[in-house]
């Protein structure tokens, strides 16, 4: 399996964490929000559509509402491959930061001598 | 709901499925989504963006919504096009393949095309230049000039100062008039003199014409006396890099000196501006220059200046020409009734401004002005050049398409269309068109100081990087592509598969189109050839025509003196005389006049003879002045100091005026016994004749020599004094004159004239375009010739064999470049043949405006064919020489 990029992790985790509320818009604030960085609504969108393509996340449609220009919505939920794939990348993100802390203090006086 | 959030479109309350997505927005990701996705999207958008979609005053809010908004629909472009960009890059990438592959082919198709391309930009913006003419004014298409038509005279666009204060007074629809004169005055600041192009206009010349200042206010800058406006030019002439607002300037008037205080400063003057001055002040100083107030009516006041109406933009300039011989009944009736005159005998119009360059009426204080037709020639020129360059396009690829049938057969086997080959075709033709633009422009800027030079126009760089010429490259690049793709590709695209593998096509070199291209080219590069002949022989013709006097080691000094109560000019011909005799360099000193040139004449009268009128040209001469110009006297006697009658009453006439008048014995017959003088009494003339001299050439040559009489009566200043130096280095004698002049004259600048050198450049236009068709035909033979030899190198190539088969049975090198070499100049003789009359047809019709022309020798013809025929020749058998030479052996290797 690939691995996730840094992006596409971060977009299945916010989907997970907004869990029944989970639309471009609020899936934007919040990744604006934890990273700080402005995000494009084209960006997150093509990023959107291609996780749904390698099947990671679905959608389903919502009512429209005047708020949103009388047009409707959809949500999005991962799927268990989705889940899948953030426990893999999880893995190796763990097994590649194991021991930082050691090693960054060692970095970190090799340095100053 | 909050309505704030949502602010409504300022037509009417918010519907539902009304978005606040800018227009384009919408249209873009319409086309990028399903119609599903884009409903949720847009939706998405209107909710998380309401606040960037707000209605925005400000043109930077307004700006940095829409580049939110690009930023949005940037990367779902991106992730869709990816593929048709993958596929266009493949195209591409074949397409420089095959350019590759055929080097020789695409090196003669991108410089041809880059060539034409370059010299097409160059005309165009010639003729760009010649048709904007004056059209830069704001209120161009309203403005107006008056124009007079008198007795037998052609109408001028000229005026009398007094008819402004009426015209404004009588019609409403008038909304502003500017008098407009421009003269030449000696202008002093600090130790430099120089004389300038003075202007004189009223106030409201700064708001009729847009001349941007540098400095200063156009609305204050002449509305007082003594104030003057300086073209920035001027400016760093008198006072250096300095802003020269508030210093003081004299200007000469009168020979007298005033002093003006600078007002303001003008931005250069266009090129293409019919209006050209170095300084302008108020129009009330005319009367410092004059030396009199004008009053009168239109009679007794001289027509010079130029009158300039603002119409209202809603009234008709007919119905005000119609009202016209009404005011002048008003206000002028009495006038002409004064002199017992017809007030119908002079009729007022109007004429438009902008349509003065290229129009057919003179105006003494403007720029002189050009024919359409010149434009319209280099217009189809131009054309002509591009489409030579196409035309070896087109012949090129069909004849290299033989080449690649095999690889139209593959594709079209493996599935490709029709349309398939047709975009392939014409990707390639446009990568070619794109490459030789580029290279085009590169090439046009690199030739315009040479272009500008022989056009005499002072044209920028500045035009070809506006908008609309960007927007003409890439026309012209589509246009080129797609005429010069279009064709090979439709039909190579259409033939069939199994006619391709059977291999019994045979495109190019043989087929009627390509022949058909090959004549048209030919046919213009001898029709241009045959043109430059004769051009060249009229330009020769001109310069070596008996001008009638003798010219060489003829000086000209102007006088500066213009005005009829001026004797400024008397009196430094006076100095000069008594000084210069001193000089042995120097044989002769006499003063003269005339407009134009030194030779030119300075008044004319019309007379009555025999139901018609005839113009009589006046010029003012001085004792001498047949000696010193070598006019031979053919009857009666010169003009005397013995006979002190001769200063108000004699006249020298030509064999023009003799022959027009019918005079049998005209020594010593008046005037008045043969012709009647149309002018109104206390202007008559009726001079007696004391003597005939030879014709000479006082016109440009465009001109028959007309009547003419030399008088010594002082009706006119002498504006020049003419020098004859005897042959050898003319420096000492001009250091001695202008010793003298600084002198007697300390107001005034010295600039002596060659005679010669001013007859040169009185052709200055006929010798410009002769450059620019000599630099045409050098380039439609050269492009011509391009696509011969790349035709040729095609046709040789696929005879390797046959060359090869002929010489191994016995052929010698003659032979064989016989064989290659008849097919084309059997065209070229064809092309001959229609090439000629039209050639003979345009030579005459250019010829017609010349008064004395040389005939059109028939020789020209058969020299311009057998020109181009050697340089076909040679390109063709260049070519064929490199496959001759080869060991046959080689040639029957091949494939």
């Amino acid at each position: 399996m690939k691995l996730l990029t840094r992006h596409e992790e971060h977009v299945l985790l916010t989907i997970l964490h907004l869990e029944d509320n989970a639309y471009l818009v609020t899936i934007k604030e919040y990744l604006e929000d934890q990273t700080s960085k402005e995000l494009s609504f084209g960006t997150l969108y093509v990023s959107l559509k291609r996780l749904g393509k390698m099947g990671y996340v679905r959608h389903q449609v919502g009512e429209a509402t005047s708020k949103r220009g009388g047009k409707a919505i959809k949500y999005y939920s991962v799927t268990k491959a989705g889940v899948r794939a953030l426990e893999k990348t999880r893995e190796v993100q763990v097994s590649m930061w194991n021991g930082f802390s050691r090693l960054a203090i060692k970095a970190g006086r090799a340095h100053e001598s | 709901m909050d309505s704030r959030v949502w602010p409504s479109k300022r037509e009417g309350p918010m519907s539902h499925n009304r978005s606040n997505l800018p227009q384009w927005g919408r249209w873009f990701l319409k086309r990028l989504l399903s119609e599903e996705d884009y409903e949720f999207f847009s939706g998405d958008l209107e909710e998380g963006l309401h606040e960037d979609l707000e209605r925005k005053e400000s043109l930077r809010a307004r700006l940095r919504q829409h580049i939110r908004l690009s930023a949005i629909i940037i990367p779902i472009l991106m992730s869709k096009v990816r593929w048709t960009a993958v596929l266009v890059a493949n195209d591409i990438k074949i397409s420089a393949r095959n350019i590759k592959k055929h080097r020789i082919f695409s090196l003669i198709n991108i410089t041809g095309l880059a060539i034409s391309l370059a010299f097409f930009i160059l005309l165009i913006s010639y003729v760009q230049d010649e048709w904007s003419y004056d059209r830069f004014h704001l209120k161009a298409p309203q403005i107006y000039m008056t124009t007079v038509e008198m007795l037998n005279n052609p109408p001028a666009a000229a005026s009398t100062p007094i008819l402004a204060e009426p015209l404004q007074a009588e019609f409403p629809e008038i909304m502003n008039v500017v008098r407009y004169w421009c003269t030449s005055q000696a202008v002093k600041s600090g130790g430099i003199i120089q004389n300038q192009d003075l202007a004189l206009a009223d106030p409201g010349f700064f708001s009729l014409f847009d001349f941007p200042f540098l400095s200063g206010r156009p609305d204050r800058a002449i509305d007082a006396p003594n104030q003057v406006v300086l073209t920035e030019e001027a400016a760093s002439r008198f006072f250096g890099p300095v802003d020269p607002v508030g210093k003081v300037l004299s200007i000469s008037m009168s020979n007298q000196p005033h002093d003006f205080m600078v007002s303001g400063v003008l931005e250069r003057i266009p090129g293409n501006s019919s209006i050209q001055f170095d300084l302008l002040v108020s129009f009330e100083h005319l009367s410092d220059i004059f030396g009199e107030e004008f009053t009168g009516g239109l009679i007794d006041t001289p027509f010079f200046h130029t009158t300039f109406l603002e119409l209202h933009p809603e009234s008709s300039p007919h119905d005000l020409e119609a009202k016209l011989p009404g005011f002048v009944e008003k206000y002028y009736g009495e006038n002409f009734r004064k002199f017992e005159m017809d007030a119908a005998s002079l009729s007022l119009g109007l004429y438009r401004f902008q349509d003065f360059h290229l129009g057919a009426i003179g105006a003494a204080s403007l720029e002189g002005h050009s024919r359409p037709l010149y434009s319209w020639i280099l217009f189809g020129i131009a054309l002509v050049v591009l489409l030579l360059a196409c035309s070896n396009y087109m012949n090129l690829s069909l004849g290299l398409s033989s080449l690649r049938l095999k690889e139209i057969g593959a594709r079209k086997v493996v599935g490709g269309g029709k349309v398939h080959l047709i975009r392939q075709f014409i990707n390639e033709s446009l990568l070619l068109s794109f490459i030789a633009v580029a290279l085009g422009a590169v090439l046009a800027i690199l030739a315009f100081p040479r272009f500008n030079h022989y056009t005499g126009k002072i044209l920028s760089l500045d035009f070809l990087l506006n908008f609309p010429s960007i927007a003409m490259l890439l026309g012209l690049l589509l246009l080129t592509g797609l005429i010069s793709g279009g064709y090979p590709a439709v039909i190579l695209s259409g033939l069939k598969i199994t006619d391709i593998f059977s291999g019994k096509l045979r495109m190019g070199g043989k087929n009627i189109l390509t022949r058909a291209l090959l004549i048209f080219q030919f046919t213009l590069t001898i029709f241009l050839v045959a043109g430059s002949l004769v051009m060249i022989k009229q330009i020769d013709y001109l310069t070596r025509e008996d001008m009638g006097f003798d010219y060489q080691n003829l000086v000209a000094v102007p006088t500066y003196s213009f005005w009829n109560n001026d004797e400024s000019g008397d009196r430094a011909l006076k100095a000069f005389q008594r000084e210069l005799e001193k000089h042995p360099e120097i044989s002769a000193v006499v003063g003269t006049n005339g407009y134009g040139t030194p030779m030119g004449y300075s008044n004319v009268t019309d007379y009555e003879f025999q139901d018609s009128l005839v113009t009589v040209a006046h010029k003012r001469v001085d004792y001498g002045f047949l000696e010193a110009l070598k006019i031979p006297l053919l009857q009666g006697r010169n003009f005397s100091r013995e006979f002190p009658s001769d200063i108000e009453d004699a006249v020298i006439v030509n064999q023009a005026l003799v022959r027009r008048f019918g005079l049998k014995n005209p020594v010593g017959k008046n005037f008045s016994e043969f012709a009647k003088d149309t002018r109104p009494a206390g202007y008559k003339y009726a001079p007696t004749i004391i003597g005939v001299i030879q014709d000479f050439h006082f016109a440009s040559l465009h001109q028959e020599i007309g009547p003419m009489m030399l008088n010594m009566r002082p009706e006119g200043p002498l504006m020049y004094i003419l020098v004859r130096l005897c042959p050898g280095n003319p420096a000492p004698a001009l250091a001695a004159m202008q010793e003298i002049w600084t002198e007697t004259n300390p107001d005034k600048p010295f600039s002596p004239v060659f005679l010669d050198d001013a007859l040169s450049s009185q052709y200055g236009r006929e010798r410009n375009w002769s450059g620019i068709i000599r630099f045409s035909t050098a380039f439609a033979m050269l492009i011509a010739g391009m696509g011969l030899f790349g035709l040729t190198a095609l046709n040789v190539s696929r005879r390797t064999k046959e060359i090869g088969i002929r010489k191994v049975l016995g052929a010698n090198i003659p032979a064989v470049l016989a064989i290659i070499s008849r097919e084309f100049v059997v065209l070229i003789l064809c092309a001959n043949a229609a090439a000629w009359p039209l050639a003979y047809w345009a030579a005459s019709k250019w010829l017609q405006s010349f008064a004395y022309r040389t005939t059109i020798a028939l020789w020209i013809f058969p020299l311009a064919g057998a020109i181009v025929l050697c340089f076909g020749l040679i390109t063709v058998c260049s070519q064929a020489m490199r496959t001759c030479l080869q060991d046959p052996v080689n040639a029957l290797r091949y494939e």
